[in-house]
């Protein structure tokens, strides 16, 4: 089963936690932390497998006031960093019909 | 001692010699354990005590079969032993965070000296037990969950030849001025901390200062204040212990870090490091 990028899913073990105006990632899988901007820990908290890459980055234009089209090619690569960290997860299959 | 502890001790850990003693040292590393925690070891525990009446415990390589369970191929060195211990009880605990890291106190003020082997830790322990600073730990810092107070690893330092006091600091009254020649597949001996200068523990010593070192040969000496960020990521990083522990403990570190100042301290003369941390140590309100 793949990531998707479409309809991103942050991986329910992931440790997520504010420090100082960053944000704490901690990957108990590959035991790493990592401190995201708060511009980063925003797409990676809207990563909940409802939201797509383009709703992301209208909520956050809205949060940031900025035009959400200057936003979409932020949001893209952050969301490929996430997953090539491992960050993601695969949605769950939709129920049987 | 503790009841869990007890429990632990007599149905998972096999002593060669059941010292009560020696025993109680034990208590001070495994105080916290989870009785449920399996562990089948035989242990050689030298129970000698410094001139204070504390009490201190070697641990001592023993065949391979008597490790079962644990990955050795071979008897492991007492320091290898030790840290794998120290690793396993960090795993088993549910009170105590545990760092690859120095642990002293001056006055009740206690510092973390944070950091792997190699940045300076235990030059720093022994510059700073010469001028009279309590000994905890020169290479694990245990701490309380519940208060953060620092609990004292009952393992005495351990010097390496190339950096043994007296050609660090001076000599000292008494050690002798050329230390017995070592094994040369021992390249560290365990010393006293009490004649090495140490003031006695006091209870309840809380950290207040973090310092991460980094030791360079003749280097000026550098302060540099971390941000909170960094300080937590190089915390995270000594951390000994298993992710699930690090899951569980990463609130305390967070908390440590917001409350600590935390430094880079970048050194090549153990006095005037030693006289450097005094300060900062000192300057922190209580």
């Amino acid at each position: 089963m793949s990531v998707s990028l479409e309809k991103p899913l942050i991986r329910a073990d992931l440790v997520f936690r504010e420090l100082e105006g960053c944000f704490v990632v901690y990957d108990p899988v590959c035991d790493t932390t990592a401190l995201l901007n708060v511009q980063a820990a925003a797409v990676l908290d809207y990563c909940d497998g409802a939201n797509s890459a383009a709703d992301i980055a209208a909520e956050l234009a809205e949060v940031f006031a900025v035009p959400a089209a200057s936003l979409v090619a932020t949001v893209n690569a952050a969301l490929a960093d996430f997953a090539a960290k491992g960050w993601l997860q695969p949605l769950p299959a939709p129920p049987c019909s | 001692m503790n009841a869990l502890f007890l429990q632990l001790l007599e149905k998972r850990v096999r002593l060669e010699s059941e010292r009560p003693q020696a025993l109680e040292a034990m208590a001070a590393l495994f105080a916290c354990c989870e009785p449920h925690a399996h562990v089948d070891l035989t242990l050689s525990i030298g129970d000698r005590a410094d001139a204070n009446g504390r009490l201190w415990f070697d641990v001592n390589p023993t065949p391979a079969d008597a490790f079962a369970g644990m990955e050795t191929e071979k008897p492991l060195a007492p320091l290898s032993l030790a840290r794998t211990l120290c690793a396993w009880a960090a795993r088993c605990t549910t009170a105590t965070y545990v760092f690859h890291g120095a642990a002293m106190a001056l006055e009740q003020r206690g510092l973390l000296v944070i950091g792997e082997s190699g940045c300076g830790k235990t030059t720093l322990t022994l510059s700073l037990l010469q001028r009279g600073w309590s000994f905890y730990s020169d290479e694990v810092a245990a701490l309380r969950l519940a208060d953060a107070s620092m609990v004292p690893f009952a393992r005495r330092p351990v010097v390496r030849c190339d950096v043994w006091p007296h050609k660090v600091m001076g000599p000292f009254p008494d050690l002798p001025l050329e230390p017995a020649p070592l094994p040369h597949e021992q390249p560290a001996a365990p010393c006293d901390p009490v004649r090495l200068g140490a003031a006695p523990l006091q209870p309840e010593t809380v950290p207040v200062c973090l310092v991460f070192p980094r030791f360079s040969a003749g280097e000026m000496l550098t302060v540099q204040k971390l941000d909170q960020g960094s300080a937590l990521l190089a915390m995270m990083a000594a951390s000994c212990s298993q992710p699930v522990f690090k899951v569980r403990g990463l609130d305390f570190v967070i908390d440590l870090v917001q409350r600590l100042p935390a430094y880079l301290l970048t050194y090549g003369h153990a006095d005037e490091a030693a006289a450097e941390l005094k300060h900062l140590v000192g300057d922190v309100a209580l």
